[in-house]
């Protein structure tokens, strides 16, 4: 019986982290991340710069490759030490990222940015992605600009296409990388309302970021990092309006004046 | 004038000689230059160190010096693994060495075309679990392509009109042709015999560049630079071909 019950809240957990160390030389960066976070949650990361949230981020995906520890996506467990290219991508296709710089495709039009994964990493065909592609885009509000290059959209264009090329995917967690750092101040705003938008639906979703305002709103946990280790951990009530850690008042009170 | 047309005939059965060097030469070089900008870029440090030795060797000799050792070293290492080379075309000679020399330069411009590309799109394409060939053949090559043919395509031209060097060893191009007709006629109506060669290299290169342009703006059809410069040609492409 209790077994049973564990097994059905293990079931709910969709990322897991063991342990997670980094090291960049002799700077580390990661200094054992223990974190589990369950479907449908919208995490927000906070910490000053510096404090690993975006390598931990990055370590999710293997984009950056953590020297010791385990990942865990919807039940699939990749250990970084000896992970093969193969587990890897498996890992990749359960996750989306969006990243501070957009990166799009720039020989790609928004459309064709959206397309790619499904076709190239999914294998389906052009018509049927394109419908699906058309949808996403028009859920971010570009339903006008299946055509434009990235070099003929503004920032905040380019990152909402970079949402929709997330989202095409259906992945099991999106993970956001200070999707609103790079942008122009008056472009903030719709950046945003397309991730609350996003997160209304129920996906999992990990987001790095400054905009404390946006955090409160849209975040179920908030979770405080200083030097590579979780500080602290709890909704946003907790975290941002009654933080119980020295280190977390002080960064909030900073950010806020 | 009359002497010209009266050489043209002569000089035009030349010229598949030249096309044949120049076109194979270029091909293996493109696939060697490959490999080599591969090394480079890459992490594994014997192969960066044996491409930039390789690299500095090519870019530093002079490339009738490169064509003599090839012709004088292969047959010499085809002796020692027991094959006949009394047989071969000295053109095998000049597209082996002008191959192996055009390949350095190749790959130093499509280094250069990596590194200007923003590396950003490289994590975006893994992020969404493409592999490192898929990343390459959708991302980075079409984009490093674009980069690279205008200056591919200038040291092809160099290299077409290097191919008159093959004279050394035997293998006539349209230069070699004209060479070989002016001695004939002891030197009667030689200006006009080598003026007419070099008009003819230089069409020859007008077309390439003309061919390169047309494909590096279909190919940077994407990129603000172009949409500035070429605002109408982009939307013509746009309302044509731009939709998928």
């Amino acid at each position: 019986m209790e077994v049973s019950q564990e097994v059905k809240n293990e079931k709910k957990i969709m990322v897991k982290l063991e342990c997670m160390h980094k090291a960049f030389g002799s700077n580390k960066v990661l200094n054992g991340v223990d974190l589990q976070i369950r479907k449908g949650e919208v995490v927000v990361i906070l910490g000053p710069s510096g404090s690993g949230k975006t390598t931990l981020l990055r370590c999710i995906n293997f984009l950056e490759r953590a020297n010791q520890g385990k990942v865990t996506v919807n039940q699939y467990t990749v250990d970084c030490k000896k992970a093969s290219n193969e587990r890897i991508r498996t890992l990749r296709t359960k996750t989306a990222m969006v990243f501070q710089q957009y990166n799009l495709f720039r020989n790609k039009t928004a459309l064709q940015n959206v397309m790619e994964g499904l076709i190239i990493v999914r294998g389906m065909k052009k018509c049927d992605a394109k419908v699906f592609s058309e949808q996403a885009l028009e859920r971010v509000g570009l339903a006008d600009k299946f055509d434009f290059y990235p070099s003929q959209l503004s920032g905040g264009q380019q990152q909402r296409v970079g949402i929709a090329r997330a989202i095409v995917m259906q992945p099991e967690v999106i993970l956001l990388d200070e999707p609103t750092s790079a942008l122009d101040p008056e472009l903030v705003g719709e950046v945003l309302g397309t991730i609350k938008e996003v997160a209304k639906s129920g996906i999992t979703m990990i987001i790095v970021t400054h905009e404390i305002a946006f955090a409160k709103e849209v975040a179920s946990r908030v979770i405080f990092m200083e030097g590579g280790v979780v500080v602290e951990d709890g909704t946003p009530e907790e975290v941002i309006n009654h933080p119980k850690e020295l280190r977390t008042k002080q960064f909030l009170s900073r950010i806020h004046s | 004038m009359k002497i010209m047309i009266e050489y043209f005939p002569y000089l035009v059965k030349a010229l598949p000689m030249t096309f044949y060097i120049l076109f194979t030469s270029v091909f293996l070089a493109l696939i060697l230059a490959l490999f080599l900008t591969w090394a480079k870029v890459g992490k594994n440090k014997i192969a960066k160190a044996f491409a930039s030795v390789y690299i500095s060797f090519m870019r530093g000799t002079p490339i009738i010096a490169q064509l003599l050792i090839v012709f004088i070293a292969v047959p010499l290492i085809m002796k020692d693994l027991g094959i006949r080379t009394n047989n071969w075309n000295n053109s095998v000679y000049a597209i082996t060495a002008f191959a192996l020399n055009e390949a350095a330069f190749f790959a130093e411009i499509f280094r250069s075309a990596y590194i200007a590309l923003d590396k950003g799109q490289i994590e975006a394409g893994q992020s969404l679990g493409m592999s490192g060939i898929q990343v390459f053949l959708r991302i980075i090559l079409p984009q490093a392509g674009a980069n690279a043919l205008p200056n591919t395509t200038n040291m092809t031209i160099e290299l077409m009109k290097n191919t008159s060097l093959g004279m050394a060893i035997g293998v006539y191009d349209i230069m070699g042709k004209a060479t070989q007709l002016a001695l004939n006629n002891y030197g009667v109506g030689q200006r006009e015999l080598f003026f007419e060669v070099s008009i003819m290299f230089w069409m020859i290169g007008l077309g390439f560049m003309f061919l390169t342009n047309r494909l590096v703006d279909y190919l940077n059809r994407g990129t603000s630079e172009h949409i500035g410069k070429n605002n109408r040609l982009f939307k013509r492409l746009q309302v044509k071909g731009g939709r998928v």
